[in-house]
């Protein structure tokens, strides 16, 4: 019995590392799948979607910074991260994201009480003061700009994006995937047609295992932690968005403690949704609510799902640091324009397929805003108005 | 490296033309017609209208939430409604509403965009 629980938990590893490499392919399609299917051993199936769900979290960061196609979860990997590999350092952003995600989960795993008592107390309070947050922080992707006429541009760019989200996310026409389509021309596309325009060659990769500060390791990972019970708390915001708030909440975070906090929050949103899940019983993610169809919400049950997280962890990090190097490996042997026009065309098919016309028109959309911050030397995360502005509208009662 | 002046004026137009396109598209597209059984069948998102009575009513602060009932039933349920639409969302009540059908687990429901009283 316990054998067959591991093979399934082995078996959910073996499919997170898919889901996570592969662009496009979402942990909740497979869920969503999971969900209508019948298995012999439930528990088992349960335990392969959580351990799925914890390895698709580290898997996925190799794509989103080593060939910047980012996925929903950590968009804003892609920003730094891609920064880092044109200086070479592409394998110390990736280890560093999967060091905040394996501290997250670690930290996250052992303070599950401490979530959901401070869910408990603090729900109503943080609801209430969101729309105060999410206004100060708008304010200061403004303010931050220090020449005047970036201030402008940056507002330009926010409002559009911002328009964007209103009408892709709570309009009345049907957009297939606006999140994927969407995120995928602000951080994907027009990173990909930067590198193109500058004709970028991809420098040789440092192999050299540099030590990461300890201090950035429990500092990102305690605040992704804080991302998650941001995510849990917050309808409407993801986990992206959390370590986006928290960055301008606790000022300027260097761009390692922001890879190791990125890193962490996705890890953190999938623990806690599985323990907002049994605690009372709402779902916050597609793996949460397949485990809710397949399974009862004892504490017998928690404990498992905790356990298959914890080996996930591990695995997670192990196999993201090997896949990694031989990632470098092909791409350092690749010329790397032929990389991006590759990457490019794929993300285009995988919006064409994935989504319908107006996604099309979305993702078009997208791309020029993220083009237009390129150019104008405007912060690209100025683009996240795309979801903070239809969230502060939900929030205000607006829509 | 900035975009040449011809570039930038051209992604900036085509983000207002991308904006422009999907803002008025909202306006002629028309929610489909549909009784419950129907749209169970629909995919994830579609703009669906349907007709049917009120059962098993709720509601808090931020949201107002119901099964309707045409022979299926079907759990509808609107967030920040305005005070016009908790009046008009009555326990067995004949309503008419219009929304995105969406799947919570593996059960469809629908999020209300509008809501109004219906005649049968």
């Amino acid at each position: 019995m316990v054998l067959e629980l591991i093979c399934w938990i082995f078996l959910g590893c073996i499919i997170g590392l898919f889901t996570g490499l592969a662009p496009g392919i979402h942990v909740n399609t497979i869920a969503a799948i999971a969900i209508t299917m019948q298995f012999s051993n439930p528990l088992g199936a349960s335990l392969m979607i959580a351990s799925m769900s914890i390895v698709h979290c580290f898997a996925d960061l190799i794509p989103s910074i080593l060939l910047g196609a980012p996925k929903e979860e950590n968009f804003l990997a892609a920003l730094p991260g891609h920064k880092m590999l044109l200086k070479g350092k592409g394998l110390l952003a990736v280890r560093l994201a999967a060091t905040g995600a394996l501290a997250t989960g670690i930290i996250s795993l052992a303070f599950i009480p401490v979530f959901l008592l401070l869910i408990l107390k603090g729900e109503k309070f943080f609801s209430a003061i969101i729309p105060f947050a999410l206004v100060f922080v708008l304010g200061t992707m403004v303010f931050c700009e220090k020449e005047f006429e970036k201030k402008i541009w940056a507002i330009i760019i926010i409002v559009l994006s911002g328009i964007l989200g209103l009408i892709v996310l709570g309009g009345k026409i049907f957009v297939q995937e606006p999140l994927f389509a969407c995120i995928t021309g602000f951080f994907g596309a027009a990173t990909i047609i930067e590198s193109i325009r500058k004709k970028s060659v991809l420098p040789k990769q440092c192999r050299k295992k540099t030590k990461i500060n300890s201090k950035d390791a429990l500092e990102g990972g305690a605040l992704g932690f804080i991302a998650g019970i941001i995510t849990t708390i917050l309808p409407a915001t993801g986990s992206s968005q959390s370590a986006f708030i928290l960055q301008k909440i606790f000022g300027k975070i260097r761009a390692k403690k922001f890879l190791v906090l990125i890193g962490g929050s996705s890890i953190s949103n999938v623990v806690f949704g599985f323990a907002g899940l049994f605690a009372w019983e709402k779902t916050r993610n597609g793996s949460a609510a397949a485990i809710r169809g397949l399974i009862g919400l004892s504490q017998q049950n928690l404990v498992m799902i905790m356990i298959a997280c914890a080996i996930a962890l591990g695995f997670g990090f192990i196999a993201t640091g090997i896949i990694s190097k031989l990632f470098i490996e092909k791409i350092e042997k690749t010329n790397y324009k032929k990389i991006n026009l590759a990457i490019l065309s794929l993300l285009c098919a995988l919006v064409m397929l994935l989504s319908n016309g107006f996604g099309i028109i979305a993702f078009i959309t997208a791309t020029s805003i993220g083009l237009i911050a390129v150019s104008k030397k405007s912060r690209r995360t100025n683009c996240m108005a795309f979801l903070m502005i239809p969230t502060l509208f939900f929030y205000l009662g607006l829509q | 490296m900035p975009l040449k002046p011809s570039w930038e004026k051209t992604a900036l137009a085509v983000s207002i033309a991308g904006i422009a396109c999907l803002f008025f598209a909202q306006n002629y597209f028309q929610a489909e017609q549909l009784t419950i059984g129907e749209i169970e069948k629909e995919k994830n998102g579609t703009l669906v209208e349907t007709k049917g009575r009120i059962n098993q009513l709720g509601e808090n602060e931020k949201t107002l939430f119901f099964e309707l009932f045409d022979g299926n039933k079907i759990f509808a349920i609107k967030f920040n409604p305005t005070t016009e639409e908790r009046k008009i969302a009555r326990e067995n009540k004949f309503v008419k509403i219009t929304g995105k059908k969406e799947l919570n687990g593996k059960k469809p429901e629908i999020i209300i965009e509008k809501i109004s009283l219906w005649e049968p």
